[in-house]
């Protein structure tokens, strides 16, 4: 089963277009969107209707938007930070419109893992996430696997 | 014989100078802290005469919390032991409402140094506290007013660039050239539209939020861009040493704007050629100079092109938001300079920009 991407994006538009970059990078993962932090957090703990872990597994990279209706972004990190593992320390990359200095020292400081800005192009947005796929679901060592990958062969 | 200064010197005039202060409150205490004497300011201020007031602890000032931690005994007696107490904070007037006050306590000692009572002198800044509470709300709400529209209005952008892209993914191919086109047309707007939001929100910025001014080198700042000409577009004449006050990114900001226009508007089938050149004005100011050899501007416009939104040439001949130059002239009034143009239809332009040596 190919590893889950959680997107936590309430914009539809937003929603849509970055799946589509992420078909496009062709990522060897699957991508479960939520709308807000509410079902961020139903999802996350495995509350109806994503009970059955066969089907919405524990995600192993968390797209996080900050602006979000019910619970923000931030309020995702701290409250997955103080859960017991594997939530406390799942990856959480940022996927954000803001690019406050305040915004990023925070989502660091309450234990986001990366900050990636929205770029304002689609051709940008898939270029993102080919480097988010290289970077965080090959050649990252993620606590849920325990083991460095496999090296490709030269 | 008359001696208007001796004159003056008489505790009676001292008195009558009390007397007429009507900004201040300034009375004395006891040595304990009871109201002892009550000027025009005080009873201004506080709203008691003086009948009511006399003999009274000063205590009664203060809000009912300060009173309970003895806060007004405990200036009394730092007013005692290093001479001098000042405070800014709450009282209560007579009539129960709050004034901001700010207040210095002093002990009053004889000429044996012992302790006869304190002056107490209190000035309202109400006022004043309630304009910096304003200034300090616009400018969160300007923050977040900002933070809106840079999340807000990019949000549909992203989605109408991003749409398009997928469109011309989606058609068959090949694209016919119409189709082509009109995707050019909305990736042009949308690239307009982020344009226009990025120099809005520079423009609000540099307008409304707080500069610390810190002192710059000019080399520096000229240096870091540079990089925005083609190689050899760019001369750079630089008085050696040369520090202005100023703030590093707002100043950054206002010479590459120039640089930028002086790089655009350069007359067609010449390559544009631009002369950076800064030295200190004669007195405390520090010019920077931009000059270029373009198309030059009619002097009948001079004045106009600095105000925010006008534009003397279509978008298609140069493009641009009419935001530049308005954002540069709001910088150098920031740091307490001025720009200033000098051209001629046909003839090139030099901007200048005067900010504060350092």
């Amino acid at each position: 089963m190919p590893p889950l991407l959680l997107l936590v994006e309430d914009d539809d538009a937003d929603a849509m277009l970055a799946a589509r970059a992420i078909r496009k990078a062709s990522l060897s993962a699957r991508l479960h969107r939520v709308k807000d932090g509410d079902e961020a957090i139903a999802y996350l703990q495995g509350r109806d209707p994503y009970r059955d872990r066969a089907i919405h597994p524990d995600p192993a990279v968390v797209l996080l938007d900050i602006k979000l209706p019910r619970r923000d972004g931030f309020e995702i990190i701290r409250w997955m930070r103080e859960q017991p593992a594997p939530l406390s320390r799942t990856a959480i990359v940022m996927l954000t419109s803001s690019g406050r200095s305040a915004d990023i020292s925070r989502a660091y400081d309450l234990g986001a893992n990366a900050y990636l800005c929205k770029p304002t192009q689609h051709r940008e947005l898939v270029a993102l996430m080919t480097a988010l796929g290289d970077f965080w679901l090959e050649r990252c060592a993620l606590p849920a696997a325990g083991a460095c990958p496999a090296e490709a062969d030269a | 014989v008359a001696n208007p200064l001796r004159d003056l010197q008489t505790e009676r005039v001292l008195r009558l100078l009390v007397d007429s202060v009507w900004d201040y409150a300034i009375f004395m205490l006891t040595p304990e802290g009871r109201v002892a004497s009550w000027n025009p300011g005080a009873e201004r201020i506080k709203g008691y005469a003086p009948e009511e007031i006399i003999g009274r602890h000063f205590r009664t000032f203060y809000p009912e919390k300060e009173q309970e931690e003895r806060k007004p005994e405990h200036e009394l007696v730092v007013a005692a032991q290093v001479g001098r107490f000042e405070d800014e904070g709450w009282r209560i007037r007579k009539d129960g409402s709050r004034f901001w006050a700010n207040v210095v306590i002093v002990a009053v000692r004889d000429e044996e140094g012992q302790l006869i009572g304190f002056g107490k002198i209190t000035r309202d800044l109400t006022s004043r506290r309630n304009a910096e509470a304003e200034r300090d709300q616009s400018i969160k709400d300007l923050e977040s007013f900002n933070y809106s529209v840079s999340h807000d209005l990019r949000a549909p952008l992203r989605a109408i660039e991003g749409f398009a892209a997928a469109l011309g993914e989606d058609l068959p191919s090949p694209l016919s050239p119409d189709v082509r086109e009109d995707l050019a047309q909305i990736n042009a707007a949308v690239k307009r539209m982020n344009a226009l939001i990025d120099h809005l929100l520079d423009y609000s910025r540099v307008s409304r939020a707080d500069m610390e001014m810190v002192d710059v080198d000019l080399a520096d700042v000229i240096d870091g861009v540079l990089p925005l000409g083609p190689d050899g577009a760019i001369r750079t004449a630089i008085e050696p040493g040369v520090r202005v006050k100023a703030q590093r990114s707002a100043l950054t900001q206002a010479v590459s704007n120039l640089v930028d226009n002086a790089l655009k508007f350069h007359k067609p089938g010449l390559g544009p050629a631009v002369e950076i050149v800064a030295s200190r004005n004669g007195g405390n100011m520090v010019r920077i100079a931009v000059k270029d050899a373009g198309i030059g501007i009619a002097p009948e416009h001079h004045e106009r092109i600095f105000q925010i939104f006008q534009r003397l040439h279509t978008r298609g001949a140069y493009p641009g938001t009419g935001i530049g130059l308005a954002l540069v002239k709001r910088i150098a009034e920031r740091f307490g300079g001025a720009v200033g143009v000098e051209s001629e239809a046909g003839r090139g332009s030099t901007f200048w920009i005067d900010v504060p040596a350092a």
